[in-house]
């Protein structure tokens, strides 16, 4: 199993895209999908940053499904939140929308 | 009798200029609350009297090097209606003479004896993109040192002396003044939310210190997503097309203040989310979709998430922003955007939100949020 802290690359989680701004949640959504690729048991560390914007972690994990990545590897990342654990719930959400969202282009 | 006629016409004729001159004069007294052009060309109108022989013939684009004399409201405020309609006409006035006709500008702080954040940066905001794109780049506003020494230290604090590169003289400390801390960016630079934040956050509780980064993050993305997409005015190869703040402590409370100066949410929500979505969105709120004011875009923009019908991954940013004041359970949040204002108290609050629709516009959007410190908290 992989752990993937998100305070070792981004103290400060940005915004949703690269070309706005550094630590962005495309960004991370890269670095999650070479994560993937080589170990699909994965657990997500959100603690010790500074915070996380809604665009942030919707482009990460909804950016997944959009991006074709196997629905079932991205429902089985886990996560680690003790400062916010509304958080698990809202990127849950995410996933759930970008699916459904999926569904609806097909 | 030769002489007595002539004596009677030259007084008849000075009679006449004098009569001339004092209607000019009155003229240029009543015009007072005019905009900067009917002052210069009342006052030009006069000069020309007083100097008949004095007419000057200047080329086309001519740019004349003379100061315009405009002085700035006694309180720099928007939180009364009444200051709000005089600083954003000022702000107008400011904005039409240095850039619209190319003119220098000099502001007289000398009545000025209120200084509020919203307005301040609002003020800030546009004379850093006067400087930026008039050809007499910073030397097109000067002012004068403030009369009131807290007035002078505020704008020390805020920028405004470096901004504009005039020297700065000894003031005395104020605790509530020395607490402001100012910065601007033209890409979404969270490290720089980080610094700026970081003394204010030991005042905060670690969840609301959180929600406060992420509703700062998104309102920093929106302004460079967002505010300039359309904007013939600025642009980031002029270094216009950006977004500034200030944090500080205003009394009890923690004031954080994030302006852009861009084409403003009424006009950019409908971009964002189609004509259909909004129109499915106002009518959701429970408005008409034809009998739409500024306030209620705004209002609009900040429901998108909770009433689930905008597109799903996009344009919950504004939600973001509200959500800092559901997480602490008190404060206010203020979005100014072009003339409307909306503002939330949140959930727990008698009166939940207050919208208002102004004649003047700010411009931009201006996002304010007023949170109690912990002490007042408990």
């Amino acid at each position: 199993m992989k752990i993937l802290k998100v305070l070792d690359r981004y103290t400060c989680p940005g915004p949703r895209y690269k070309r706005l701004g550094a630590s962005s949640g495309e960004d991370f959504k890269e670095w999650l999908i070479k994560a993937l690729n080589k170990d699909k048991d994965l657990t997500v560390d959100l603690d010790d940053t500074e915070g996380y914007g809604s665009s942030f972690l919707e482009e990460a994990f909804g950016g997944l499904i959009r991006e074709g990545i196997n629905i079932d590897d991205v429902k089985n990342i886990q996560f680690i939140s003790n400062e916010e654990p509304e958080l698990i719930d809202e990127i849950k959400e995410y996933i759930d929308d970008a699916i459904e969202e999926l569904g609806d282009c097909k | 009798m030769k002489q007595t006629k002539s004596i009677s016409h030259r007084a008849i004729k000075k009679r006449a200029f004098r009569t001339r001159k004092s209607k000019l004069k009155r003229k240029l007294r009543n015009s007072f609350l005019c905009s900067w052009d009917v002052i210069e060309k009342a006052k030009d109108s006069l000069r020309k009297i007083k100097c008949p022989h004095h007419y000057i013939t200047r080329p086309s684009n001519y740019l004349s090097n003379k100061r315009i004399h405009l002085i700035v409201p006694t309180e720099v405020d928007y939180y009364l209606k009444s200051n709000y309609e005089i600083n954003n006409h000022f702000l107008n006035q400011i904005k039409s003479c240095a850039l619209g006709s190319n003119r220098r500008v000099y502001l007289d702080f000398s009545l000025t004896t209120k200084i509020s954040a919203a307005a301040m940066l609002s003020l800030l905001a546009e004379i850093d993109v006067i400087t930026k794109k008039s050809p007499f780049g910073t030397y097109a506003v000067s002012f004068n040192h403030p009369k009131d020494p807290k007035i002078e230290s505020i704008l020390k604090q805020v920028g405004f002396y470096g901004l504009l590169k005039k020297g700065k003289r000894e003031t005395p400390e104020y605790d509530d003044v020395n607490f402001w801390k100012y910065t601007s960016g033209v890409c979404s630079e969270p490290i720089l939310a980080k610094s700026m934040i970081a003394e204010i956050k030991v005042e905060l509780e670690r969840k609301a210190s959180r929600r406060l980064y992420r509703g700062f993050v998104e309102a920093m993305s929106n302004s460079v997503e967002h505010a300039y997409t359309d904007d013939s005015e600025h642009d980031e190869e002029d270094q216009t097309a950006k977004w500034w703040t200030f944090a500080g402590i205003k009394g009890s409370d923690l004031v954080v203040v994030i302006c852009d100066k861009g084409v403003g949410i009424p006009r950019t929500l409908p971009k964002t989310q189609g004509a259909s979505q909004l129109t499915n969105l106002l009518k959701v709120l429970g408005y008409d979709p034809f009998k739409v004011k500024d306030s209620t875009f705004i209002k609009a923009a900040t429901s998108l998430s909770s009433t689930r019908t905008g597109k799903s991954n996009r344009g919950k940013g504004l939600t973001d922003i509200k959500s800092v004041i559901d997480s602490t359970g008190v404060g206010i949040l203020s979005i100014f955007s072009n003339n409307g204002r909306y503002m939330y108290k949140g959930e727990k609050g008698i009166v939940k939100e207050l919208m208002f629709d102004y004649k003047h516009s700010v411009s931009g959007t201006i996002i304010e949020w007023t949170i109690p410190l912990r002490g007042d908290e408990q």
